[in-house]
C-alpha cells in the first residue's frame, strides 16, 4: 500500500519510458503540470462560461463568477487602496490559481501542486520581487526609508534596520511555507487516517468518519490559505505603494 | 544503501505503530530538487496563460456586466426619482386646483347667501310697507264705521226719544228740541 507521502510524488507523464524523473527532460510534463493545466482550464471555464450570457439578473453560476470578482476587488480596495487596482488581474489570477489548486487537490487521485514548496516559493518570490520593484518604481530610493521605522530614537536605528530588513526578507519564506505546509499536512493526515480504514475492519468506521470530517476541514483550509496568500500579497503591495 | 536501510527501518517502525501504513522511501518528495525544474517551468507557463486569459478575456466580461448593471440600476433609480417628482408635482397641482375650487365655491355660496338676505330684507320691507298701508286703511274704515254707527245711534235715539215723547205726552215732540237734547247727552257721554 502506498504511504501517506506517496501522493506528493512527481511522476512524469509521456516522457521517456522506464526512466526516472532525474533523467527526464527538465520540461517534462508531470502529474503536477497536468493539474496546473486542469486548474487553469477549470478557472477559465468557471469565469468565461459563467459570464457567457452576461445577464442583468445573474443566475447561480454567473453570481459565483461575479462574487469571486467582487471578492478580490473588495480585498484590493480594502487592503491596498485604489492604487492597487492596477494589479487586479494578477492578484485575481493568483487567488484563483491557489484556490482552485487547493480545492482540486482534494479530489481523489488528483495531485495538489500547492503542496510543493517549490511551487509556493516561486509564487511567493515572484510576489516579493514584484512588490519590491513596484515600491522602488513608485518611490525611488526613498523606498528604502521603509526599513527605518519612524519615531525611533537615533541610537536604536542600527538595531532596528537589520531587524526590519530581516523581517522584510522573511516575507516570501513565511508565505510559501505557510501554504505548502498547510496543504501537505492536511493531505498527509487524510492519507494516514485513510490507511487505517481497511486494516481495522469494522472499527475502520472511526477513521472513515474522521476522514469525512477532515475533508470538510480541508475545504475550509483550501479557502483560508488561498485567502491568506492573497491578502498578504495585497498588504505587501500596500506597503510598497504607501510605505509606512 | 545505508539510506535505504534507514528508510526501511523508519517504515518498519511506522508500520509497527500504525498497521497498514508505510512511509514513502527517500524522504519528502517536496524536498527532491530533481522535480524543481519541471515544476517551475510548468508553473510559469500555466500561470502566465491563466493571467492572460483572466486579464484579456474573463475579467473584462465581468467588469463590463457589472458596470452595465450599475448603469441600468442608476438609470432606473433616476427614472424612478423623476417619476416621483412628477407625481409630487401632479399632487401639488391637484391640491392647488382643489383649494381654488373650494375658495370659488365658498365665494359663490357667500354671494348667494348675501343675495338671499338682501332679497329677504327687501321683501320684508315691502311687506311691512304694504301692511302699514292696509292697517291705515282699516283704521280709516273702522273710524268711519264707528262714526256712522254713532250717527245712526243718535238718529235711532232721536227716533226713540220722539216716539217715547209722543207715547208719553200724546202729542208730537219738537224735533229740534230732541236733537238738542241728544247732542248734549252725547257730549256728556263723550
Amino acid at each position: 500500500m502506498a504511504g501517506p507521502l506517496a501522493q506528493f510524488e512527481i511522476k512524469a507523464i509521456g516522457g521517456e519510458a522506464g526512466v526516472s524523473l532525474a533523467e527526464q527532460s527538465p520540461y517534462v510534463f508531470t502529474n503536477s503540470a497536468l493539474w496546473m493545466v486542469i486548474t487553469v482550464a477549470a478557472i477559465t471555464i468557471f469565469m468565461v462560461l459563467g459570464m457567457r450570457k452576461r445577464e442583468m439578473v445573474p443566475g447561480a453560476w454567473q453570481s459565483m463568477a461575479e462574487a469571486s470578482y467582487e471578492f478580490i476587488s473588495g480585498m484590493i480596495r480594502d487592503n491596498a487602496g485604489d492604487e492597487g487596482r492596477r494589479f487586479f488581474p494578477f492578484i485575481f489570477s493568483l487567488f484563483m490559481f491557489v484556490l482552485f489548486g487547493n480545492l482540486m487537490g482534494l479530489l481523489p487521485y488528483s495531485f495538489t501542486f500547492t503542496s510543493h514548496i517549490i511551487v509556493t516559493a516561486v509564487m511567493a518570490v515572484f510576489v516579493f520581487v514584484g512588490v519590491t520593484l513596484v515600491g522602488i518604481a513608485k518611490h525611488g530610493l526613498h523606498f528604502f526609508s521603509f526599513f527605518v521605522p519612524s519615531g525611533v530614537p537615533a541610537f536604536m536605528i542600527p538595531i532596528m534596520v537589520p531587524i526590519e530588513i530581516i523581517s522584510y526578507l522573511s516575507r516570501p519564506v513565511s508565505m510559501s511555507i505557510r501554504l505548502f505546509a498547510n496543504m501537505m499536512a492536511g493531505h498527509t493526515m487524510m492519507k494516514v487516517f485513510a490507511g487505517f480504514i481497511v486494516p481495522l475492519g469494522f472499527f475502520g468506521v472511526a477513521p472513515l468518519i474522521m476522514d469525512v470530517a477532515l475533508t470538510g476541514f480541508e475545504v475550509l483550509v483550501a479557502f483560508l490559505q488561498a485567502y491568506v496568500f492573497t491578502v498578504l500579497t495585497c498588504l505587501y503591495l500596500n506597503d510598497a505603494l504607501h510605505l509606512h | 544503501m545505508a539510506k535505504t536501510r534507514k528508510g526501511m527501518m523508519i517504515a518498519a517502525a511506522a508500520a509497527a505503530m500504525m498497521p497498514g501504513v508505510a512511509l514513502a522511501e527517500g524522504g519528502l518528495p517536496q524536498l527532491n530538487p530533481v522535480s524543481y525544474p519541471t515544476q517551475v517551468f510548468w508553473l510559469v507557463v500555466t500561470f502566465a496563460v491563466l493571467f492572460l486569459l483572466m486579464w484579456k478575456v474573463a475579467l473584462p466580461r465581468v467588469s463590463e456586466t457589472l458596470s452595465n448593471r450599475q448603469q441600468k440600476l442608476s438609470g432606473d433609480l433616476q427614472k424612478a426619482a423623476d417619476l416621483k417628482e412628477e407625481a409630487e408635482k401632479a399632487q401639488a397641482d391637484l391640491e392647488e386646483a382643489l383649494a381654488s375650487a373650494r375658495a370659488e365655491a365658498q365665494a359663490v355660496l357667500r354671494k348667494a347667501s348675501e343675495e338671499i338676505a338682501a332679497e329677504q330684507a327687501k321683501r320684508l320691507e315691502a311687506f311691512d310697507a304694504d301692511m302699514a298701508v292696509k292697517a291705515e286703511e282699516a283704521e280709516k274704515r273702522i273710524s268711519a264705521a264707528r262714526e256712522a254707527a254713532l250717527k245712526s245711534v243718535k238718529d235711532v235715539a232721536g227716533e226713540v226719544a220722539l216716539a217715547a215723547v209722543e207715547k208719553l205726552s200724546g202729542d208730537a215732540a219738537d224735533q229740534a228740541a230732541v236733537t238738542k237734547a241728544l247732542d248734549a247727552a252725547s257730549k256728556a257721554n263723550g
